[in-house]
């Protein structure tokens, strides 16, 4: 795939998201509220869809983003009255939009199916528009709104050597051109190209000129050359037509354009253009990867030379690698930051699947996201997607009852799902909420061990019973739905969410509700870690999770020794021993540290040798042979080469509470 | 010399400007007669190409012949450009 139609695809989906986010608001609220700015993202979507396509010659995307935008053209004029039926048509196009796009890309046809689709929804837009000649001239669409302001513009481009070689056709462009206004004239300039015994055939030599008219902003005309800025040289003048037609005179230059317009439009455009110049790089996100890549080799490098530089004795040597220690700090996160969004926008494509799910169910259950400007790295977001469905999908099936039950049970028959993401401890945190039925315990467990899962005879904490729920084969759905309930999926979702270094949670109140929680780390490449040492082993914590560090006094190796606890301003606080806990031998040591470290709402002390202090740590994951290594997450590389592992934090506490809660039991 | 390719793109630019080459020192002063009957679709490197043999045929005094443009993909490419004239299509 051309770099060109990846673009166009990840302008597609980015357009129809909004469209569709867009269609859902519409839906959520009466006909009178929903303004003139709903109905232009709508626009804009068919908009952008038909130009895009227009550029690669997608003949039937063209055509039919083209009756769409009419309609929708006509609803933000006035001319046609929006109707809710209206609004269920746009999703369906939404949808057919994406299928289009897909076909055409691939160079495949409709299946029957799909065919019937397009007919269909042509035959309503049609029906909408009142107008029979589909095969309507789109060139001229622009030309049927005569209340629009039309401006003629000279566009002269030279094209430079290389063009051809980006394989963009420039009929395409011109194509698009003449999608959002009129190419009058073309002019080819053929004075540079040289004669045949002196070209280089694949080198382009051409320049053309267009005589062109328009209602569309400047930026739209731009836009059209958006894939081949690189290649020309681009040059679009406006045309005074008094001027053209009367006097002859060289076209104006937007700079003497600028010079003539009145002051208080000129600020408006600078307070616009101020704005614009934030504007948003696609960069194709192999690049990225490559950056991080590098980065992380970066740091390793790094930590080589602060520790020579450490060793060497050298005061001036270390002042220096400390400052660039802390540059390359800034250098980390921001090419860290550049993979970070805002899960918003992944999030708001899941209100459809609780809206179509909801519909299929006959329920009435209301969506609601929070913390969407919560940002994570792209690849979390993007593998987290088809979890996330999957659990909603399951929150609206088994989890909210329908209107006549939520009755009977007293509570608002309009059932409530949220999903909310939040920062904690240096990670995201995931959470599905809703105020369904609540999960079952022992129908969970019954389930469980009829399938055997479990033996009668376990005993199982709530916790425990709950996550079972993830375990291969499990469904307590008493019908196989369309929905969810086959019996696959949710341990696919826990190997997922463990796959990104995740973890999943499930809490749930029997009659009041179940909340899913997902913990997902910010990114998966580098880390901020602390480095400690214990029976000259090293390791690594998450600087994230650790609250403080004390030394481990004797008065508190006596607590140790008698309680297997200590007390830390009157909180007992359990501690485990790295050493111990790995099997290595333990080293006798005048003085060792306790790291008190976190995790949700509960802490542990683990008893190290030494504090080496912080480390910037590139994951490296330890491979096939230690996948049943558990409290540890991964290893790192340190800058005198040697090994240290990075500890899982959430596994070593979970170890050691649970330890403890049997050693009471016992 | 009838032209071989069905798309005259950028992708087949170099394989037609190779077989110009071979075809003009094969011509021993008789013009040189392009026939497009094959021919579907051109683009503007190919243009480009036969705008630069044109000049080279003038430059030369030696003639050059465009024959069976009758693709409408072609005529129309040929006609958006405004060089109908130049290869002897009704615009």
């Amino acid at each position: 795939m051309t770099e060109e139609l990846q673009l166009f695809l990840e302008d597609m989906d980015e357009q129809l998201g909004i469209m569709e986010n867009t269609l859902l608001d519409m839906s959520d609220i009466p006909l009178s509220q929903i303004d003139k700015e709903m109905i232009n993202n709508l626009f804009r979507a068919m908009h952008t869809m038909k130009g895009n396509a227009g550029i690669f010659d997608y003949k039937t995307i063209v055509s039919f983003a083209h009756q769409a935008e009419s309609l929708l053209d006509e609803v933000r004029n006035d001319k046609i009255l929006l109707t809710e039926e209206m609004i269920e048509l746009f999703l369906l196009i939404n949808d057919h939009s994406k299928i289009l796009i897909d076909v055409t890309i691939k160079n495949e046809t409709f299946d029957e199916k799909q065919q019937e689709q397009h007919d269909y929804l042509l035959e309503q837009l049609s029906s909408y528009l009142n107008n029979d000649n589909q095969e309507e001239n789109i060139t001229n669409s622009v030309n049927k709104n005569q209340e629009e302001k039309f401006t003629k513009y000279e566009i002269n481009i030279k094209l430079l050597k290389d063009f051809f070689k980006s394989g963009m056709d420039m009929l395409s462009i011109i194509n698009y051109l003449d999608a959002i206004g009129s190419v009058i004239d073309i002019k080819l300039d053929e004075e540079d190209i040289p004669s045949f015994d002196e070209i280089e055939p694949l080198n382009a030599y051409v320049k053309l000129k267009f005589i062109y008219e328009t209602s569309e902003p400047l930026e739209e005309i731009f836009d059209a050359f958006e894939f081949v800025q690189e290649d020309i040289e681009l040059k679009i003048d406006e045309i005074d037509e008094v001027l053209e037609f009367v006097v002859e005179e060289e076209p104006k230059s937007l700079e003497v354009i600028e010079k003539e317009i009145p002051k208080e439009v000129k600020k408006e455009n600078e307070q616009k253009n101020s704005i614009s110049n934030n504007f948003t790089l696609k960069v194709d996100s192999s690049k990225v990867d490559k950056l991080i890549n590098q980065m992380s080799e970066l740091v390793i490098a790094n930590a080589k030379i602060t520790q020579y530089a450490l060793n060497s004795g050298n005061p001036e040597l270390e002042e220096a690698v400390v400052d660039m220690s802390e540059i390359l700090e800034d250098v980390r996160n921001g090419v860290m930051n550049i993979r970070m969004v805002q899960v918003s926008d992944s999030f708001s494509k899941l209100r459809r699947i609780v809206t179509e799910a909801s519909k299929t169910t006959n329920k009435d259950i209301g969506f609601e996201i929070l913390g969407g400007e919560t940002e994570l790295d792209k690849t979390v977001i993007e593998k987290i997607a088809d979890p996330l469905v999957h659990l909603l999908r399951n929150s609206v099936d088994h989890g909210i009852e329908t209107p006549e039950e939520r009755k009977q049970k007293g509570k608002n028959p309009k059932g409530s799902i949220i999903l909310k993401a939040y920062h904690d401890s240096g990670t995201i945190v995931i959470e599905i909420k809703d105020d369904g039925a609540g999960i079952n315990k022992e129908t969970v467990l019954n389930k469980a061990i009829e399938r055997n899962l479990v033996k009668p005879t376990d005993v199982l904490s709530d916790k425990e019973i709950y996550n079972l729920i993830f375990m291969a084969g499990f469904s307590t759905a008493e019908k196989i739905s369309d929905i969810s309930g086959r019996g696959v999926g949710m341990d696919v979702v826990k190997s997922n969410i463990q796959d990104l270094r995740g973890r999943v949670n499930v809490y749930s109140e029997l009659g009041e509700g179940t909340t899913i929680k997902i913990r997902l780390p910010l990114t998966l490449a580098i880390i901020d870690g602390f480095l400690v040492e214990s029976a000259n082993s090293k390791y690594i914590i998450p600087l994230d999770s650790i609250k403080e560090c004390i030394e481990f006094s004797p008065i508190l190796k006596k607590q140790m020794e008698q309680n297997g606890y200590i007390t830390l301003r009157s909180n007992i606080l359990p501690i485990l021993d790295i050493s111990t806990h790995f099997g290595d031998e333990d080293i006798k040591k005048s003085r060792k540290n306790i790291v008190v470290v976190k995790y949700g709402n509960q802490q542990v002390g683990l008893k190290v040798d030494d504090l080496h202090g912080e480390f910037q740590t590139v994951i490296k994951p330890l491979g096939d042979v230690f996948k049943n290594v558990t409290d540890i997450s991964g290893g790192t590389i340190l800058g005198d080469g040697d090994i240290a592992l990075i500890l899982d934090i959430q596994k070593l506490i979970e170890h050691k509470i649970t330890y403890k809660e049997s050693e009471d039991g016992n | 010399m009838k032209i071989e390719f069905e798309e005259l793109c950028i992708q087949e630019l170099e394989s037609f400007y190779k077989t110009l080459t071979d075809e003009i020192e094969s011509l021993q002063g008789n013009p040189l007669i392009l026939d497009f009957s094959m021919v579907e679709k051109i683009d503007l490197s190919t243009i480009q190409l036969l705008i630069s043999l044109k000049k080279y045929f003038e430059l030369n005094d030696m003639g050059l012949i465009f024959m069976n443009i009758d693709s409408p993909f072609v005529i129309q490419t040929i006609n958006t450009y405004k060089l109908s004239e130049y290869f002897g299509v009704e615009s």
